[in-house]
């Protein structure tokens, strides 16, 4: 990709030089012409003054090579030569280029022919003056044209770079729509005001989003709260018949779905609209070690069955929140779906993460794997929101989430991307 | 204990009081901040259970001006926002617990006895039942004064048996306590089984009655009434 100044500037070279080059053949061709032609006149000049001479003294006979006169016989009718010719001189010991004009007069009755000649040397001397003044002239006014021209469209298309540049930087964590530059220009002044309301609705559109969201979880999680609380109380009526007592597990059991989906879901929107927006470098094998030891405690009764090989220190910057729910939700996947309880590990090393657990066979749909909802098996055990949770994270943290399988066991990778 | 429940909601007000009532509790309710507000300032209570989104102010201010009495008494936040801005305000502000709605009845009953403990400890850090004795300070239990060795989640578990006697405990409401919630973990029965299992066994060395009974589908009970 190219700027639109380059490109403008590049075209405008061309064009340069597709115009330069007939123009300069042009110039060449026009000052030689009238060079020649001063000189032409110059010899006509000379002659005719030599004719006067000869007209008042009929022995003159030259300066050899500036001017010959020789009596000839030759038809007067002859028109005058002009012409480039050949001269050994003598002083300088070489052969010398001169102009020559070569006419037929009659004088005093007798017939004359005259040969006056100007060295070429002058007229390439003047030739070459003119020509290359010209052209340097040209290339002069066209380099400042051209630098010119380059600094005035840079400055015209500052007011479209700043808006570009607030557009480039534009969160919608910081509130601000961009600002609309002052500009004389009706292009770039449209341009930045349509950013501005397009910006400015985007922030109002994320927090209808977000209020709503908040709103929606809190009147749902009152009325779960009462559900729950009724539940609760029935529980412990006495006297509950068998059914009663499977009716009111089930609406309480259903609850706690309803609850537990209602917090997933808004942590999923949460994550999407980056309200997780503060890093911190953690130290991947440090905070690994701190969840294993909560995992052990909870889920697999205090006995350490799980293998950490740290190659290297994986340094990570993330919201430790959201760390803490990725590791957690890999670690409790790893666990929960090992078929055994030996041979779960953790790898690491500086650009990734891996958890593998054995499993008996791949799974079906691995593409699946990370939409909401989808579950694997048909067990009840979860929300089947968990790889969602954590694939929406590792997005949100740029960082690539990758599940494969190699030598019977299920591997989740987290994954330093570039 | 003297409780105020300050909760606009009235099915919820009604079943938090009744259900400490039941529990040998004096309380009083206010379903809005202005009630609450004289309330505070005309009675003093043990316990206040505040709820953060009230129709006529937040409970943020109430606390603060709870606080600002420079009274003793204990405040619990009910917050239908599980956001960390509010749980972190609340603590600062001097709340002693927070809790997101929805909730157990016996987990708001055993952060309740909780905070009282803390609070108002003058020489009764005991807790008893039958042969049970246990000592919330330093986390030991003895049956028949004898002391037993439990591990720390046993003990928890224990605890919460007990402060909670008499009461069906659901399974759900003994994972979330034990363990948080997780996320995505719908069903910890399995594990809740495997370590009701484990305390039976050791409390079954020295107690001669086994109080834990499985309440079909539901949960477990620790009562001596059969």
């Amino acid at each position: 990709m190219i700027s639109l100044q380059q490109k403008y500037q590049r075209q405008l070279g061309k064009i340069l030089a597709f115009i330069y080059i007939p123009f300069v053949v042009l110039l060449f061709w026009a000052i030689n012409y009238f060079t020649q032609d001063e000189i032409k006149e110059l010899l006509y000049f000379q002659s005719e003054n030599i004719e006067n001479a000869i007209y008042n003294n009929s022995s003159i006979e030259g300066i050899y090579p500036i001017f010959e006169v020789k009596a000839t016989n030759s038809d007067i009718q002859k028109e005058d030569t002009f012409q480039k010719v050949w001269i050994f001189d003598k002083l300088e010991g070489e052969e010398e280029e001169y102009y020559e004009l070569k006419s037929i007069r009659r004088i005093n009755e007798k017939t004359y022919e005259i040969t006056t000649r100007s060295t070429a040397v002058e007229q390439k001397d003047l030739f070459l003056g003119i020509f290359f003044s010209t052209l340097l002239l040209l290339i002069l006014l066209s380099s400042i044209f051209y630098f010119w021209n380059q600094r005035l469209l840079k400055k015209l298309w500052k007011p479209f770079q700043r808006t570009l540049h607030s557009l480039k930087s534009f969160t919608l964590t910081d509130q601000n729509p961009t600002i609309i530059e002052e500009t004389e220009i009706q292009e770039f002044h449209d341009f930045a005001s349509i950013s501005s309301s397009l910006t400015g609705k985007l922030i109002s559109d994320y927090n209808n989003l977000k209020q709503f969201t908040e709103n929606a979880s809190h009147e749902i999680q009152t009325p779960l709260a009462i559900i729950q609380l009724k539940a609760e109380e029935l529980i412990n009526t006495a006297g509950l018949s068998k059914f009663q007592s499977e009716k009111i597990a089930d609406i309480y059991d259903s609850c706690d779905r309803l609850s537990k989906l209602n917090k997933g879901l808004l942590l999923l929107t949460k994550i999407e609209n980056h309200q997780f927006d503060t890093k911190r470098r953690l130290d991947i094998g440090e905070f690994v070690g701190k969840e294993i030891i909560w995992i052990e405690e909870h889920y697999l009764e205090g006995k350490s069955q799980i293998q950490v090989i740290e190659d290297s220190r994986f340094i990570l910057s993330i919201n430790p929140t959201l760390a803490e729910i990725l590791i957690r939700n890999l670690m409790m996947n790893m666990v929960f779906h090992s078929t055994t309880q030996d041979d779960m590990r953790i790898y690491i090393n500086d650009k990734s993460i891996s958890f593998s657990n054995p499993g008996d066979n791949p799974l079906a749909t691995p593409n699946r794997l990370f939409d909401r909802f989808y579950k694997e098996s048909k067990s009840a055990k979860s929300l089947g929101l968990g790889l969602a949770i954590s694939k929406a994270i590792c997005d949100y943290s740029t960082l690539n989430l990758t599940y494969t399988y190699t030598n019977d066991c299920h591997v989740f990778a987290i994954i330093i991307i570039g | 204990m003297k409780i105020l429940v300050i909760e606009d909601d009235e099915q919820l007000r009604n079943s938090i009081t009744k259900y400490l009532r039941s529990n040998k509790n004096i309380v009083e309710e206010a379903d809005s901040f202005s009630s609450g507000e004289d309330k505070i300032e005309l009675y003093s209570y043990d316990l206040v259970i505040l709820d953060i989104g009230l129709p006529d102010g937040t409970g943020i201010d109430l606390l603060e001006i709870i606080k600002g009495q420079k009274s003793d008494v204990g405040v619990l936040i009910l917050s239908a926002k599980d956001s960390l801005e509010d749980r972190v305000s609340g603590l600062d502000l001097g709340a002693d617990d927070y809790m997101t709605k929805p909730f157990h009845l016996s987990e708001l009953n055993s952060r309740l006895k909780s905070i009282y403990r803390r609070r108002f400890s003058s020489g009764n850090d005991f807790l008893e039942f039958n042969e049970y004795k246990l000592d919330t300070k330093s986390n030991t239990v003895f049956i028949n004064k004898t002391p037993i060795d439990l591990s720390k989640k046993e003990y928890d578990l224990l605890l919460y048996f007990i402060t909670n006697a008499r009461r069906v405990l659901t399974k759900t409401a003994i994972a979330e306590h034990l363990w948080g919630d997780h996320m995505d973990m719908l069903d910890s029965k399995d594990i809740i089984y495997t370590h009701i299992k484990n305390l039976r066994k050791k409390l079954l060395n020295y107690a001669a009655q086994d109080y834990i009974t499985t309440v079909y589908g539901m949960g477990y009970k620790w009562t001596d009434r059969i």
